[in-house]
Parts: C-alpha cells; structure tokens; sequence
C-alpha cells in the first residue's frame, strides 16, 4: 500500500477487504494501485527531508500536481492525489516544489520533516 | 467532606446507578442524592490522574492529560459535547435528560480547572436534551456561565473540529486540523471539548474522589459506563454498566437475547462486527483483542434471522450521505464503497466484481480524509466481509440466506440544515 498517501498503515489494521478474500474461491482480487513505480532505492541520499501533503478539503482535483511530479503524486480514480508516504528527494526538489505552488487551491504543501 | 459512605447508591454493587437515576433528577433531589460539589482547587487534577478517568465520548483520551492540555491564561471555553449523531448511540440523550445536574456540575468543574469562564452544552435537536439543560439551569443560580446549543443533527456535526466551527458560525462540517480546538478553538480561544458523560464522572471525583472512582470497572479501565443496548434483545435501552462486563451480562442487563446472536456490532457505525464470545466483554482491552473497539459502547445484537450483509450495506449507504461532501475520498469514495455493497447485498450478477473492487476502494479511501469518517466507515465495511464471510460468499453465488429482513440499524433521514 506504498501509494496511498499514508504513514501508517490503514485503522482497520491491515485486517482489511483484502483478507476476506483470502480463500474465498472464485473471488477475483484486484491489485491496488502504485504510483510512480517500484524505483526508490536510491532515494535516501540527499533527502530534504521535506514530504508533501494535501489538504483534503481545499483539494478539488485539479490534477496539476500528478502533471508536475509524477514520481510523487498519483490520481485515484476520481482524479484526486495520492501521495507517496516518503521524503522529497533531492532530485525532485524543484519539481515538488513548482507543484505546490501550482495548484490552483492551494491545497498542496511541503511539511518539513521533524526528527 | 465527602466519604464512601456518602456516594449514591453504593449498596447494588451488581448495578451501579453512579451516572443514570431511573427517573429524571430535579435539583432539590439531585442534591439530596449527591451532596453539594466541594470547592474545586488544582489538586482536583491530580485526584482526575489517578481516577484513571477516561473520555467516554468514543476515544478514550485520558480525561487528566486533556484537562492540562487546555489550561490557558487567556482564558479557555469549555464545549460539553452531547451531541451524539451515531444512531445507534442514545447515551448522552439519557444522562442529560435524566441528570441533567451532574452534566452541568462537571461543566463547572472542568472550567474551573482549565480556567474558563465561557461553557456551552452542545446537544442534538431531536429529542428533549436541549429543554432538560434549559429547565435544569434555571433551577440553580451556579451556572451563569453555561449555555445551551442545538446543533444540526448529522452524524459528523458532533466530531469536535466541526462543532467548534458551527460554534464560531460556520457549517457543522470537520475542518482541516492543526490547529487543534484545544490550542484554537471558540472565538480563537483554547477550547476543552468534552462529552458529557465524562464530564458527570469529573462531577463524581470532584465530590467521592479517585478511590471511589476505580471501585467500578477494572484496574486497567476502571469506572462505569453508559451503554446502549439494542437489537435483538428484549429490553433495548442505555444501561450502566462497570467496564469489563461480560457482554453475555451485557444483553442479560438488558432483558437478555430475543433470539440467538449471531454477531454484535460494537462501536455504532465506526465501530466492528464481532462473533458473540464467552471472552468478549464491554472494555478496550478486549475488544481491541477481537480485532473491534469500545467507541462509545454503543452495542446491537444481530439474531441469527437477520442478514449481516445487506444491514452493512444499508449503513455504509447511510454513512455515505451522511459524508460532509468535503473531502473527494470521502464523497467519492464512500459512494463507490456503498454502491459494491449494495450489489452484493442484492446478490446481483455483479456482486463478484463488486466484492472484487473492494481493496481497491480500500486504498483509495484510507486515511485520505480531513476527519476519521472514511476510515470509520471502512473498518466497520471490513469487519464485516470478516464475520460475514460465509454469508457473503453466499451472496456472491446468488442467494441470501436470511429469513428476516426487517431493518434492525436505523438510518435516519438527514435533516437539510448544516448550520
């Protein structure tokens, strides 16, 4: 569950729709959706420690920010962001940063990371 | 001074009334039953510590680090949050109307504690909570403080960030969050938001002590607690009950099953289904140990007779309207959820592909709203594909096997208003 945009995992404790399907025969099970791809490994060098984040509620789904970084941002299929529950990197600096001021609600941020 | 000897009805040790007389409580009676409340002074906080005092309104804060939370020199607002839009929940409805006194005491004793000279009582419209308050204020001349406020009657309009923002003229619809009420809440000021029954058990500390407090419950989650009952037992209704009850003893207390259970719903509509369990009993540890939570004990026994699929559907159908419509996971999202679960419910030719799409919704709609309602509605969709599951896998082949299909979880119409 590395796109949806969360820190931990889900409340339903990962005992979620997912683990009723577990030997239930003849129920398809559907592959939930990753964004950006698999390829961060080398991500944690230079990490500025900086992570977007929405606010959901000023958030209309302009989609801006999927166009602008998307290494970071994905859309659901109601056209709102997620996002990937990691650091910034430093190569992505610039990118992130032109997405947050981008979009059109000013529902997109950059939270620095306290440690 | 207050001794053990002095607190009410201590004799029925089997059922403790600390909280809930069985009649409506006038003020001269009130007085008699409780004796006066004592002058309250800082160490009240440290007796609150060691109480163990939880919050009842369905989180279970402790109530000590809370209070400290919002001590503030410029002056703090206390909110007693009566609202309770959960359905199936009429706990708070029942302590105001029938102690309506002890409700406003703990008011005045949280306020003094966190130094705030403005209360507000937050309550549904429906129902005769607002009128109890109004009626009990005018009976005493403490309380020139406290005032009475009639919120829309939506499930989320009690979530404390979108009470504060109907408080300050706004919709009762959450807000984004940080700042928290507590450090920015009514007219900017830090803001204790507290449910009311915890507020009647600060009243109770405040007068019999912390001793006297953990007499009830366990040793980890002392106490009592209201809880309401219904569903397939005889005697539905809110009870009082020690924390740690059996829930067998539960249902007992309320006239017992009216026919076998097949699964509890714990927790109102953010809460889990639960298979019926010698272990299970009414407190955080175990049910968080059967994969559920205590919420604000708000308990439906489902008889064997009922569909556990086609109740879920109808609730998460309800809880979608009942959405703020702010959050696009949530709107979206849980309209999607509603909709794969009524096909299911209805074991139409799509219920595979729909059972098929719940994991995908899952992670489209966990921890993606501004308040807990999205992930409320999807543990309680979760638990129940868990307990359900054989009766799901029925409908997926095409057949419900139910005998009854009254509705047993109400899903009352929404009132327009949001202000």
């Amino acid at each position: 569950m590395s796109g949806v945009g969360s820190t931990e995992p889900p409340r339903s404790g990962g005992a979620g729709f997912a683990s009723a399907g577990a030997g239930m025969s003849g129920v398809g099970s559907t592959e939930p959706p990753r964004s950006g791809g698999a390829g961060f490994a080398g991500a944690s060098a230079g990490v500025s420690r900086e992570r977007l984040a929405v606010d959901p509620i000023r958030c209309d789904a302009y989609g801006h920010c999927a166009e602008l970084v998307p290494e970071l941002v994905s859309l659901d299929e109601w056209g709102y962001p997620m996002i990937r529950a990691e650091d910034v990197p430093a190569g992505l600096r610039r990118e992130a940063r032109r997405a947050v001021a981008a979009c059109p609600r000013l529902a997109l941020r950059l939270d620095r990371r306290r440690r | 001074m207050s001794t053990l000897l002095e607190a009410p009805h201590r004799t029925e040790r089997s059922t403790p009334t600390r909280l809930l007389p069985r009649e409506p409580l006038r003020f001269a009676a009130f007085a008699r039953t409780y004796g006066r409340l004592p002058v309250i002074t800082e160490e009240l906080l440290e007796a609150v510590e060691l109480s163990g005092l939880t919050g009842r309104g369905g989180a279970g804060f402790p109530t000590a680090r809370k209070l400290r939370s919002v001590r503030s020199p410029r002056g703090a607002v206390v909110v007693a949050n009566g609202t309770e839009g959960e359905p199936v929940s009429a706990k708070d409805r029942a302590l105001i109307e029938r102690n309506s006194h002890l409700v406003i005491d703990g008011a005045l004793v949280a306020a003094r504690l966190v130094r705030a000279r403005r209360i507000v009582i937050a309550v549904g419209r429906a129902g005769g909570a607002a009128d109890a308050l109004e009626r009990a204020l005018a009976e005493r001349s403490d309380a020139t403080s406290v005032s009475v406020a009639s919120v829309p009657d939506r499930f989320v309009a009690g979530e404390e960030s979108a009470l504060v923002h109907w408080l300050n003229g706004g919709e009762a619809k959450p807000t984004a969050t940080p700042p928290r009420p507590f450090e920015r809440g009514v007219g900017g000021r830090p803001t204790l938001v507290q449910n009311v029954e915890t507020l009647a058990n600060l009243a109770l500390i405040a007068r019999y002590g912390p001793d006297w407090f953990r007499a009830e419950g366990t040793i980890d989650e002392p106490g009592s607690v209201l809880a309401t009952v219904s569903g397939a037992v005889w005697q539905p209704g809110v009870v009082e009950v020690p924390l740690g009850l059996p829930m067998a003893d539960v249902v007992a207390r309320c006239g017992g099953a009216r026919e076998s259970v097949q699964a509890y719903l714990v927790g109102g509509y953010f809460g889990s289904w639960l298979r019926p369990s010698p272990d299970l009993r009414l407190s955080r540890r175990s049910l968080a140990e059967a994969g559920g939570s205590l919420g604000a004990r708000a308990v439906v026994a489902l008889g064997e007779h009922s569909c556990g699929v086609v109740e879920t559907s109808r609730v998460v159908t309800y809880m979608a309207e009942q959405s703020a419509a702010q959050c696009g996971p949530c709107l979206f999202g849980l309209r999607a959820l509603a909709d794969c679960l009524r096909s299911i419910a209805r074991c139409g030719h799509d219920a595979s592909a729909s059972y098929a799409r719940l994991e995908l919704l899952e992670c489209q709609i966990a921890r993606r709203g501004a308040c807990a309602h999205p992930d409320g509605v999807l543990g309680f969709a979760a638990s129940a594909t868990r307990v359900f599951r054989d009766e799901l896998a029925r409908h997926l082949a095409g057949a419900c096997s139910a005998l009854d299909h009254r509705p047993v979880l109400p899903t009352p119409r929404p009132e327009g208003s949001w202000r």
